[in-house]
């Protein structure tokens, strides 16, 4: 018997939807990436830094490297927000996470509506993100916020609308009641949702065919340009956690969950292979696609996208009123 | 104390020599052996090796053939605005002596314009060439 | 309510320790260069060639950040049920910063040279 029980909801803020995973999944991520755009590039990728374990330490030499590289302030922008900034776009990347259950009991903040507040917490991402570029000062940060706005113009109504069509088919934004209602997997309820989810997401974390703000040989690397040292890994590293984030949403909302699990435990680690299946095909787009330009990316988004997801609304009420759940 | 100091310099030269990242930083045909040397046949990524777009986060020049009198000053920009543990490997016989245009009146060494870590000899030097420059540098950031 | 609070503070210490540890064991040497823009290598020299359109970036970034926080509103109204005299009274006082915000942004934006 231990002499005190941590409640389940400090192990859910400590261990797994919060910090710990959060610092793990960067480091998991990473890795994965880089091997498996090597794997489909015929290459090895990092490799000998660990040979015995496929390199895995690598991402864990890079952040050495860069909390050992010097800490540059430039001169022409305001030092506290250039400073600050990168700290509040990592935490507000992080904070939807707080308001999805990952097995039973395991949420950090219940609240009722709790997966629409994590949805309105994603969309303030792009405002931090901007907001960094600007307090950077560089024309290379400049162009990468205007086209991460243009971007956000482009995933955010499909995004908000596949989330609604799934949100009225459960007819609940409880992040535990969803689940408890997918006896058949939402995926399979509304393709069309999950078909319109999958690719706001993309979008949303600028994973390959959208990498539009941080296109290398454009704008160098966008809104992140100026930032090294650690502050790149507070910068940069945040776009793998709004992919965690969406990864975790995606698998409360279509993938049923921790499902099959009833417990805390198996629970976990049922949501973790879930989350792992969704962010998988994400990094590895990396290397199968070219880059959309602006434009394009605009079109399709206020075209097909959404057209898919007024198709998925549309789907939804009519398995309400057919009556499927 | 001095052990603890020891192992945290220990800790970062061992991660400064898994993860040298070099800038997009031409100056002429060696970078086709540089690009060369990142491709599926040579594969310097598994040495820790990322080309980065920003000098911000990169930690080491790869200066690829003949530097111009134009040229140098640019490489020496870029080399002041690099944040602090950083290295030069010049790539090339061009920027070790002056290869074909040795003795040229707009032609520079490399190590008249930076602090050059390590030469890599060849007109263009092969990519084993450079990877072998690689673990030559990583042995000497670890043995520093 | 404890455990968002340490959420929050365990990973605002952990990325600020973070920051703290690299600039207290990275060398330092500042360098006039390095305190400069990045542009791509070159030293800044001459006039502008052309210049970046600026004036209607705070509009749109106005409304990015106006939507979301209106979203929010809108959660927190769901959520506490039916409006009351609390939330009536924060939700107007946030509309009023967001009003005081953008009448001073305005002016800002009147005058095109500051922003062109």
């Amino acid at each position: 018997m231990m002499p005190f029980e941590l409640s389940s909801d400090l192990v859910a803020a400590l261990v797994f939807p919060g910090v710990l995973g959060i610092l793990g999944f960067l480091v998991v991520a990473i890795w994965a990436e880089r091997k498996l755009v090597a794997r489909i590039q015929w290459r090895y990728g990092p490799l000998y830094v660990s040979k015995a374990i496929g390199g895995f330490l690598q991402p864990i030499a890079d952040l050495v490297k860069l909390v050992f590289s010097e800490l540059v302030l430039p001169r022409h922008t305001n030092r506290a927000l250039f400073l600050s900034t990168p700290l509040a776009l990592f935490i507000a990347e992080a904070l939807p996470v707080a308001f999805i259950a990952a097995a039973p009991g395991l949420i950090i903040f219940y609240n009722p509506h709790g997966l629409a507040i994590a949805v309105v917490l994603w969309l303030l991402v792009a405002v931090f993100l901007v907001g960094m570029a600007w307090s950077e000062a560089d024309k290379f940060t400049y162009i990468g916020a205007m086209r991460e706005i243009l971007l956000s113009a482009a995933y955010e109504i499909p995004l908000l609308l596949s989330l609604v069509a799934m949100l009225l088919l459960y007819g609940t934004a409880d992040p535990y009641r969803v689940v408890e209602l997918q006896n058949v997997w939402g995926v399979l309820l509304n393709p069309l949702a999950f078909l319109a989810f999958y690719i706001s997401l993309v979008m949303s974390t600028t994973r390959f065919p959208f990498e539009i703000p941080e296109a290398e040989p454009e704008v160098v690397l966008g809104p992140y340009t100026e930032y090294g040292s650690t502050l790149f890994i507070l910068s940069f590293g945040g776009t793998y956690v709004k992919l965690y984030a969406g990864a975790l949403l995606g698998s409360v909302l279509f993938l049923g969950g921790w499902q099959p699990a009833v417990d805390t435990l198996s629970g976990a680690l049922v949501t973790i292979a879930k989350m792992a299946a969704l962010a998988f095909p994400l990094l590895i787009l990396r290397a199968i696609y070219p880059r959309y330009r602006i434009d394009q990316a605009l079109r399709f988004g206020w075209s097909k996208l959404l057209a898919l997801s007024i198709a998925a609304v549309i789907f939804s009420i009519a398995l309400r009123f057919a009556g499927v759940i | 104390m001095k052990i603890v100091k020891k192992t945290i310099d220990k800790l970062g030269k061992w991660g400064i020599k898994w993860s040298l990242w070099p800038p997009h930083l031409v100056t002429a045909c060696c970078g086709v052996e540089f690009g060369h040397a990142f491709g599926s046949a040579y594969d310097a990524e598994r040495f820790g090796m990322l080309p980065m777009g920003s000098l911000r986060q990169s930690n080491v020049i790869i200066i690829e053939g003949t530097i111009t009198l134009k040229m140098a000053k640019y490489i020496k920009y870029v080399y002041d605005q690099m944040p602090e543990p950083k290295y030069v490997l010049a790539m090339g016989a061009c920027a070790l002596k002056g290869g074909v245009f040795y003795g040229s009146y707009h032609m520079v060494p490399a190590s008249n314009v930076v602090p050059v870590h390590g030469y890599i000899s060849g007109c263009p030097p092969t990519p084993e060439g450079l990877l072998k420059a690689v673990t030559e540098l990583q042995r000497e950031i670890a043995a520093e | 309510m404890i455990a968002f609070a340490l959420f929050l503070v365990l990973l605002a210490i952990a990325l600020g320790a973070l920051v703290l540890v690299g600039y207290l064991l990275a060398p330092k040497s500042p360098h006039v260069a390095k305190e400069r823009r990045f542009e791509a290598g070159n030293p800044p020299f001459g006039e502008v060639k052309r210049r970046l359109l600026m004036q209607y970036v705070g509009y749109i970034y106005m409304v990015t950040a106006i939507e979301a926080s209106a979203g929010l509103m809108v959660v927190v109204a769901l959520w506490r049920g039916v409006v009351s005299l609390d939330v009536a009274l924060a939700l107007a006082t946030a509309l009023a910063l967001i009003a005081i915000y953008v009448v001073r942004y305005l002016e800002k934006v009147a005058d095109v040279k500051k922003w062109s």
